[in-house]
Formats: C-alpha cells, structure tokens, sequence
C-alpha cells in the first residue's frame, strides 16, 4: 500500500472499565491506521472492545467508570491524548463526527431538528441564525430527507428511524469532518432502509471525501461499504486486511469461523449450520496465550502460553496467530 | 398434503386509538388485518417483515395471548378463537413460544432448572422425581449440562439462555412452537449454534415451528415455507426453495435485495425502496405496498390484490400482486 501518511493511528490502546467485580480491559493493546478518504470497518462480536475503540477516538469514554489507561492516539499528528478539554471540543463535530446506532437517544427530544443542526452549525462555524437554518436546510436535503422544508421544524419523534438517522447523518456532516466515525448506524434499522442510509452514507462519503471508522458487527455490511477492515476479538485486534482479501483469504481461526457460520442468504439450504464451539472468554478471567484458544480447531501448546503478536501477512494485512490459515 | 395442523383463517387483531377528552376511540391499528395460514405438523414456517408488519402480534394472536378481533385460529381440528378460558389452557399444552430476549423471560430469581420445570408443574404432569426427570433430558436436548439446574439465568451468556427458553418450551412436548425472533439477540457465532438447534428439534421431534423473523438469511435455514408479510397481510407465501430463487412480489424482490452479502467479490443490482413503511393506523388504499413500489399501476392504488397463485410461478407459490414475477417490469 501506497498510503502516504495516516490521517489517524492509534497505538497500543488500552481502554479500562472499574465494575463491581473488578477491573475489565475492554480494549487491550489495540493499534490501527486510518488513512485519508478510506473507509475502515472495526469488526467484532457484542463485546470485542470495537465500540470502546471508536469511543475512545473521541474521548467518549464514560469517566468513571471507563478510563484510557495508556497507549496513544494521533489525528492528523496532533495526540488527542493530549489535548484539554476544549481543545478536544473543538476537534469533536469539526475533525472528527460520530454518528450512534440509535438515533432517538442521540437527538435532543425537546428542539426541533432546525434547531439542533443549526446549534451544531453555529458552534464550529461563525454564522448568523438565518444562514444557519439555510445551511441546515441544505444539509437535509442532501443526506434525502423528504420534505426537508417541513421536516426541519419537526421534532425527533416525529420522524421515523431512518430519518432520524439521515438527520444525525446531516450534523456529523455539517461541519466537514476528515473524519467520520459510525457505530453500529444501521443495527435499529430495518433491511430496506438500512440498504438506504448506508447508500447514502457511502455517496456522502466519496463526495465529502472523509475518511470513515464504520464499527459493526455484519460482515454483510463490511462487505459493500468498506475498503478495509480490522477484527477485533476480546479486546484486541486479531487480523487486519484489505475486504477484498479478508473475504476471500481470511488467516485468522477466528474471521475464518465468523465467514463460515453468519446466516447468508445461500443458494440451497445447508443441513447443518458450520458454528464456532463455545463462547467469548469471561473478560475477567481471560486465559494466558491467545484468547480464541479454547474455541480454535488449529490450537496448539504454545498457544496457550504466551499471545501471538500482530505480523504481517504475505498479502499485506496483519494476523495475530501462531497457526494462520495460508 | 396431510391435514394441516394449524390453520388461521381470516385473522385481524386491530389495535384501537383513543383521543380527544373522552379517549374515545379515533381509529385503528390495523396491526393482522385477515391473515390466512397453513401450517403441516412437523414443518417449519417462516414468517418475514420488517419492524410494524405486524409478524409478532400474529404470532401472539394465533396462541391468544393477544385476544384477536376476528377470524378464527384451528389448531389440530379444534377452533381455539373459541375456546373458553379453562379450556384454552389445556389446549396450551401444544403450542409454546420462544421471545426474543430470553432474559426479560426467565424469572431472575428462578433456578433455570425451576424454570424449565415450571410448564410440568402448571399442568400437573408427573411425579416430581419424573418432572426431574424430564428436566434433565430436555437439558440434554437442548445441549446444556444437568450440573446448571440450580444457576441463575443472570450466571448464562445470551445463547445459552436461549437453550434455556427453547428447554422450557419443549417440557410439554408440544405440537407447535412459535418462535419470535429467537435469535435477534444474540452474537452471529452463537446465531448458527441455536438455529442448528431449532432444525434439529424440528427434524427429530417433529415439531411445528412458526419462526418469525425480520431476517431473510435466518429464515432460510429454518424454514420449509415463507410467508412475508407486509403491513398486516400476507404479501407472498411460498416453498421456500422457490421463495428465494423466484420471488414473485415486488416487496419480497427488495427485501432479499436489500440484505447485505458477505462477499466483496459480488456486486448485485439493488432495489433501494423510496420512502418508509406507512403507519398501520393509516393503510394506504388499494394495495398497500403500491406508494413503495416501482411497478406501481392506477390499479393497484384502488384496489386490494388478494394472496393467490400465479401463472408462470413455481407451484405452491401465491402472491398478493396485479402483477407479480420475477423480472422487472417497468410501469407505462
């Protein structure tokens, strides 16, 4: 890859969570390039650490119970880490959007989406309230929201999901972010319309020229939105690779697992589901060596003492395994 | 084709709205409005919508856990719309349900062994060293170790208290499951692991499923038949096999377009549908689907297209369509 230098890298990661029953790494060492104008996917299991990751971009992380405890992470040079408060808030909505799964619980219910986008507008760019609401109107227009003229004097509950989404949609984008991060956007919503947002989503972003973390757990969705991805397991990245080679030359125990056991549309009915055994290690009792150990068909002894590293695969991505598939 | 083991015919659960000073009633939800279905002992029927169609309040109708409105629910020749209480409750013991989110259905403080036992003991079946008994069996048939009789649900990942919800359901040995989004919840890699369950109950206990679903891919490794279901009736319902080669009605051609396919490789042609589903408390007239649909005609926005087969459609397949099949037509 070619890719000059990246837009965002995260280095050694490492997110803790304080819980009654004791302290949970939920993000354990994690490191990952965003380069400009590409699309990411960060993709795993309820658990994996993926939406923590995406969180932490931001310094989202509910503190407490949450805390960064170490590693670093680097927009465009600067280390986020680093930055004050306000020097952060400047960066949230300007640099870097973030668009949630569910939408309702993200607008405010009591303002009209006029009056939501226009505060957003009006806070990283120095507007007066009619130019504001001009901007807004244009921002729905284009993320295709009917009647945009109507809508913009509406309240959150009077739209439906996809909408509300288009409208979130709309004020990540309405100060020009580099950076797009998406949690899990289409998960509240169903098939059809998530087929429109995440139409829309990959328009705006060619046309935006952002570059996009889409956090999701549908390797169907990775497949037709983005240029790369990163899988993540318990916490840590497990393989990283281009979609076209993660799809059709997945390393991992793991990725090759989740490939083979998500319910796709086939052209004949299988007897029998192929299934990874077992489940997700307790995060507070995680065992030595590699965490997909117990549920691996390619395990081994040395597996089990000390974590593979993160190297690099002959096609250019990364895999953390002792035991890859070729 | 044998004699079906359930049947609903012409089936409605509305919903009312009230408004105004009195809360008088202002209109309906039409959440089932005349579902007509089939159902052979031992074979599993798949029932697709998206959220709204109404797939889970016909599903709780057909056990009456939900009073329907009208229309009449026949389970092995007994018309249970009709039943009085006392009798319902017997009639109870051949068809169970499974939800969605086995934990908001599992009394917390309850023993998952207390739980799967719960059934036995309402219907006073047994001894209680034979409830035991049973309890350690269907532990085994839904793969759980008889050692986690005495845990908690709270102590079980989500998967497995799906094994603990489909245990509960089984206890009586039921005609007829009906299971309502039972793997929504839960992570793909468990995903496979429960519907590899389901199948096999289905093939080796020869039980009746009605599997609801807002996921076509689910559907298929379940089912024998599919019925889709939009806006409170039935849109298409067919084999299968021939539901996802040749899809007849339009809306279905969207809903399997608009699945995401794992596969990079593999660019398909997409039907994005315009617009969202329209409320049920105000159906468009004509068919419902018509203000979505790309071969919408005048006809279709003033009159009902009623399920029925098709010429040029696999056999077995009927669709609720002035015009249905599987290429495109373009409107004039």
């Amino acid at each position: 890859m070619n890719h000059p230098t990246p837009l965002l890298a995260l280095r050694d990661l490492v997110v803790e969570f304080d819980t009654m029953a004791g302290r949970v790494r939920a993000v354990d060492g994690v490191s990952l390039d965003v380069f400009p104008e590409e699309s990411l996917a960060l993709v795993g299991e309820s658990g994996c650490g993926k939406t923590v990751t995406a969180l932490s971009i931001l310094r989202l992380v509910p503190q407490p119970p949450g805390r960064i405890a170490g590693g670093s992470i680097r927009f465009d040079g600067r280390d986020l880490l680093a930055l004050p408060e306000s020097g952060m808030r400047a960066v949230r909505g300007r640099d870097i959007a973030m668009i949630f799964q569910e939408p309702m619980t993200a607008l405010n219910p009591v303002f009209t989406v006029g009056a939501q986008l226009g505060d957003v507008i009006r806070r990283h760019q120095r507007l007066s309230r009619r130019e504001a609401r001009k901007a807004s109107l244009a921002l729905l227009e284009q993320v295709g929201i009917p009647e945009p003229g109507r809508r913009i004097d509406e309240y959150p509950h009077q739209l439906s999901g996809g909408q509300r989404q288009r409208v979130m949609i709309a004020m990540a984008l309405s100060c020009g972010p580099r950076l797009l991060v998406a949690d899990e956007p289409t998960t509240a919503l169903d098939v059809t319309t998530q087929a429109q947002v995440l139409e829309e989503i990959r328009r705006l972003q060619a046309e935006y020229r952002m570059a996009m973390i889409l956090v999701t757990h549908d390797l169907g969705i990775v497949a037709e939105t983005c240029t790369r991805a990163v899988v993540m397991y318990c916490g840590q990245v497990v393989e990283a690779a281009t979609t076209a080679a993660l799809f059709s030359r997945p390393h991992h125990p793991y990725t090759v697992g989740l490939l083979d056991s998500i319910p796709r549309l086939r052209e004949t009915r299988l007897a029998e589901l192929p299934v990874i055994p077992g489940r997700v290690p307790d995060p507070l009792q995680l065992p030595a060596g590699c965490r997909f150990a117990d549920r691996c068909p390619r395990v081994s002894a040395e597996c089990r003492v000390v974590s593979p590293p993160l190297v690099a695969t002959a096609d250019g991505g990364l895999v953390a395994c002792y035991h890859p598939h070729p | 084709m044998n004699r079906p083991l359930l049947e609903v015919r012409e089936l409605r659960k509305y919903f009312p709205i009230r408004g105004g000073l009195f809360r008088r009633v202002v209109g309906q939800v039409k959440a089932v409005d005349g579902v007509n279905l089939q159902l052979v002992a031992g074979r599993t029927l798949g029932l697709v919508g998206e959220s709204g169609c109404g797939k889970s309040t016909l599903g709780r109708a057909i056990l009456r856990l939900q009073e329907p409105t009208s229309g009449q629910v026949i389970l092995s020749g007994e018309d249970i719309t009709a039943l009085p209480r006392q009798a319902l409750l017997a009639q109870r013991r051949q068809m169970q349900i499974i939800f969605q989110d086995p934990y908001a259905s599992l009394n917390p403080r309850r023993t998952v062994g207390q739980a799967i036992r719960e059934p036995l003991d309402v219907h006073r079946i047994g001894t209680l060293a034979e409830r035991q008994q049973r309890v350690t069996e269907l532990l085994d048939i839904v793969g759980l170790r008889d050692s986690v009789r005495d845990r908690y649900p709270h102590e079980f990942s989500g998967g497995q208290r799906q094994r603990v919800g489909i245990a509960r359901a089984l206890a009586l040995n039921p005609a007829l499951i009906v299971a309502d989004e039972p793997v929504s919840a839960l992570d793909v890699s468990v995903q496979s692991q429960v519907l590899n369950l389901v199948a096999r109950l289905q093939r080796e206990h020869g039980i009746a499923f009605l599997f609801i679903s807002h996921d076509l891919a689910v559907i298929q490794h379940v089912s024998d038949e599919v019925a889709v279901m939009y806006l409170g009736r039935i849109v298409e319902h067919a084999p299968a096999a021939s539901l996802y080669r040749e899809p007849q009605h339009p809306y279905t051609q969207a809903l399997l377009s608009a699945v995401p396919v794992p596969d990079p490789a593999r660019r398909r042609q997409r039907i994005v549908l315009a617009g969202d589903v329209p409320s049920p408390a105000r159906p468009p007239p004509g068919c419902a689907f018509h203000p979505r649909c790309p071969r919408a005609r005048d006809r279709c926005r003033q009159e009902r297209p009623e399920l029925a087969s098709t010429a040029g459609a696999p056999a077995g397949t009927r669709v609720a369509c002035h015009f249905p099949g599987t290429e495109d037509r373009e409107t004039d």
